[in-house]
């Protein structure tokens, strides 16, 4: 097969994808190998090897002598139409053995857009897409990352789901796989097994019943499975595995740099985000701890740089330490700090001073929406005076542009709340050119980047109609219009791929049939701009009877069973409610080391009486 | 090499003996796997492995410091080599032999050290260079035959791309055949060509052969680069 392949990769684009061997990269002896782990990134090599969820349970998995973890990506469309003219099955990238000979096939589900390369790559990989098809034990595909909080739309395909964080239940399921290899377990039994793992959900066995109008009447757990599966969740942050070194790709891709992770969770509920509740609690990892795993990676990867992350980096704790710190080693071995994530209403001075002498790029904020009432809507909890503050600090920095990202379709947006993200825009101009100490001859940049608005389950956002695709395509040629001046860039998306997101985010296992149509069509890189097709999607859910308007416009009414009610991911159903209906009359939140809102993500704490923050 | 002591706190000082320090330049090979790394990606795995190696690297003192590499010949995606040359300077004085015995440790195992020595020859001295082109090929008897009537001719005329655009050039001063050996399913030449500031890869050469004779997609081409010469024909150094 290498000889095979070898022929190819000097036909295709970057064949540095497909040929393994970077530095870090694990090589097993497979006689000493139990269970052989293949963990799939549904998106090309330069996306999946970005992603630092894979570089821990890739870690993880193989610190285990009995399993062999490799990674699988989607091949270009160039090498996939190579492989399958020359009977080339997807391979794992250390061994180079078909997909179809390894026990677990694992796939983390990041985007509702990658859902058919999941189908793509399983029958690439000589593997039958549909779980009923896969009668034995090996070849157990599962899933794991943010999509499965509502998994629903490949429910037929996957079986099963891992929800939450995976660092324990992947190995205890590994473990379990294990012992059912030895003992010549079937498939069932298995999976009898794995559901009574907490955070394993296996949804053939929950039986969905409709009603008329299509909307959920009852889920039922059956084969003994829980009624209400709930996520998992690290305890304590500073003692969880991570991994002390990455695999070091040859060619150039998304991120490439040691990623240290701060914190999971976030304080602000802003109502919009997903990540924000569906990460919760807060554990925030110790410095010291960060510090010793950062100088680890920079020396076992020889990385350049190092990328603070978390989903709002600057509501860390220990920022300040940990900055000091790193800062000193980093100027000492010319390693960058990165910091993405910092949120305007507390990117202090001190903080500019010491990005700055790490390194000068350009600034983005995320002010989301245009107008107060409408920030307060989604609570995002910052003033037009934060942003204000923010810009003069980046301006009498040296900056002279700022990229400032925002949402359309918000509930209860209207156009005047459109036009207030331009008129922001234009006072940030203004801003600029009343600074006295300006730099002559250099003009200001305001990237004004308007995104399509989601609504996601386990946000209080779930319960909204998306806004139809007229009406937003509507709002941003209006906006294109009301524009007067040259110093603002507006850059807006198109927002189809928004309206099919919006559909499998809050979608049902009807759609299953969608999914496999659709792919069955040629639809697949669906995130890839250039190989969207909305078209032969409009097609696929014409006939299996299914509309657009039912999943991402309809307005759902509070005791709606969703697709997803049978899942637990710590906030209640009643905290969301109540987030929703605050959200209607524009009432903000406080963040939670304000008060606490009492989300009820605080019951999967063990320590502190539950108690997330101090 | 400067024997004078190396003060971290004289940065000036330090500058003027880093000054005087020779370029060193390191021999490696570059194979298997690692044939599929571009150029411009070879340059960022090397500053990798120097980093993990924990060598003395000298970083250039401009406003966004960087590693100081050069390469003198680069080699085209696909190729193997036995000889390919990078430059560098170190900020302090170092054995050669340990300079390798890391470098190598922090290598991934496709790329491998063969010599580390100080710079002789500029880069811009070099004017030829060796390749070892393997045609996999169904019959090489009447392979070989076919391609040694090509070469015969006089002029082998192909297109080429060049920065400034793409131009028709005569490739038969470029290239000689400098031997050739066969075997069950293969023909091996010995090819030199003209390299350096004026470069020619085999593969035009191949690509021209393969194209005429109707045998692009029945035949395997494999390049390895054995040796970089001066114009003297004396080894680049």
């Amino acid at each position: 097969m290498k000889e095979k392949l070898e022929q190819l990769l000097l036909t295709v684009q970057k064949p540095g994808r497909y040929v393994g061997g970077e530095v870090n990269s694990i090589i097993k002896d497979l006689s000493q190998v139990e269970v052989r782990f293949a963990f799939c990134f549904p998106d090309t090599y330069e996306v999946g090897m970005s992603h630092l969820g894979m570089k821990i349970l890739y870690g993880l998995l193989n610190a285990k002598d009995y399993c062999w973890c490799e990674r699988v990506f989607a091949p270009w469309m160039d090498m996939e139409q190579a492989m399958r003219e020359h009977d080339i099955p997807l391979y794992g990238l250390e061994s180079f053995d078909p997909l179809c000979e390894f026990d677990i096939i694992g796939f983390t589900l990041q985007y509702e857009l990658s859902f058919t390369n999941v189908l793509n790559m399983l029958d690439l990989g000589n593997i039958p897409v549909y779980s009923k098809d896969r009668k034995e034990l090996k070849n157990l595909v599962i899933a794991g990352g943010p999509c499965v909080c509502n998994p629903e739309p490949l429910a037929d395909f996957i079986d099963l789901f891992v929800l939450g964080e995976g660092e324990e239940v992947t190995i205890e399921l590994t473990d379990l796989y294990r012992k059912a290899k030895a003992e010549n377990w079937d498939k069932q039994r298995f999976l009898r097994a794995a559901a009574q793992i907490g955070g394993v959900y296996v949804p053939a066995f929950y039986e969905v019943n409709y009603h008329e109008d299509g909307t959920i009447q009852k889920i039922e757990a059956i084969e003994g499975a829980p009624q209400k599966v709930t996520k998992r969740i690290i305890q304590d942050m500073s003692d969880t595995f991570y991994p002390e070194n990455f695999v070091v790709p040859f060619i150039d891709t998304i991120h490439d740099r040691a990623i240290l992770e701060l914190m999971r969770g976030c304080i602000r509920g802003c109502r919009f985000c997903q990540a924000g509740f569906i990460y919760r609690p807060l554990r925030e990892k110790n410095p010291d701890v960060l510090c010793t795993q950062g100088k680890d990676l920079c020396e076992s990867t020889g990385y350049e740089e190092i990328s603070l992350s978390s989903l709002s980096t600057s509501d860390y704790s220990g920022i300040a330490d940990l900055l000091d710190e790193l800062i000193d080693y980093s100027e000492e071995n010319k390693v960058n700090l990165s910091l993405p994530s910092l949120r305007i209403d507390n990117f202090s001075e001190d903080l500019l001073e010491k990005v700055k002498r790490v390194r000068k790029s350009g600034l983005t904020f995320a002010p989301e929406a245009g107008t107060q009432r409408l920030r307060d809507v989604i609570n995002k909890n910052i003033t037009k005076e934060d942003i204000f503050s923010s810009c003069n600090i980046a301006f009498e920095g040296g900056y002279t542009s700022v990229k400032l990202y925002f949402m359309l379709g918000l509930p209860t947006e209207t156009m005047a709340d459109c036009e207030g993200i331009i008129d922001l825009a234009q006072e940030i101009v203004g801003l600029y050119h009343h600074l006295n100490n300006r730099q002559k001859g250099k003009g200001v940049t305001v990237t004004v980047s308007v995104s399509t608005f989601v609504p996601k389950p386990f946000t209080p956002f779930q319960w909204f109609g998306q806004d139809s695709l007229e009406t937003i395509v509507e709002k941003q040629m209006h906006m294109k219009d009301y524009i007067t001046s040259k110093r603002i860039s507006f850059k807006y998306h198109a927002s189809k791929t928004s309206v099919l997101e919006a559909v499998f985010a809050r979608g049902d296992r009807r759609l299953c049939d969608v999914v496999y149509r659709a792919w069955k069509k040629g639809c697949y890189f669906d995130s890839w701009d250039e190989h969207f097709y909305f078209d032969r999607w409009m097609e696929a859910m014409d006939e299996c009877g299914l509309t657009v308007e039912f999943y991402a416009n309809r307005h759902r009414e509070y005791g709606e069973i969703f697709p997803w009610s049978h899942l637990d991911y710590g906030v209640s159903e009643a905290f969301l409610h109540r987030e929703w209906l605050k959200a209607q009359e524009a009432k903000t939140t406080p963040n939670c080391r304000e008060q606490c809102a009492g989300c009820g993500a605080n019951r999967l704490l063990e320590r502190k009486e539950g108690k997330c923050v101090e | 090499m400067s024997n004078e002591a190396f003060n971290p706190m004289n940065t000036a000082e330090n500058n003027r003996l880093i000054a005087q320090m020779p370029n060193i330049r390191i021999f490696y090979s570059k194979k298997g796997r690692a044939k599929y790394i571009s150029h411009l990606d070879i340059t960022r795995c090397m500053q990798r492995a120097l980093k993990r190696a924990k060598l003395p690297v000298w970083y250039t003192q401009g406003f966004n410091p960087h590693m100081y590499m050069s390469f003198a010949l680069p080699l085209p995606l696909g190729y193997d080599s036995e000889c390919e040359a990078m430059d560098l300077r170190m900020t302090q004085k170092m054995d050669f032999e340990e300079i390798k015995e890391r470098f190598n440790q922090a290598l991934p195992p496709d790329i491998r050290v063969i010599q580390v020595a100080e710079q002789v020859h500029k880069p811009q001295e070099i004017a030829k260079a060796s390749y070892e082109v393997t045609f996999l090929c169904k019959n090489p008897q009447a392979f070989s035959t076919a391609f040694e009537e090509f070469s015969k001719v006089d002029e082998i005329l192909v297109m080429k791309r060049t920065k400034k655009g793409t131009k028709q050039v005569n490739l038969k001063p470029e290239f000689s055949i400098l031997g050739q050996e066969q075997g069950e399913g293969f023909v091996r030449y010995h090819i030199l060509t003209t390299a350096g500031q004026k470069n020619f890869n085999p593969t035009l050469l191949t690509d021209a052969f393969l194209e005429q004779a109707g045998l692009a997609d029945s035949t395997e081409v494999k390049v390895l680069r054995k040796q970089i010469f001066l114009g003297d024909g004396s080894i680049f150094q």
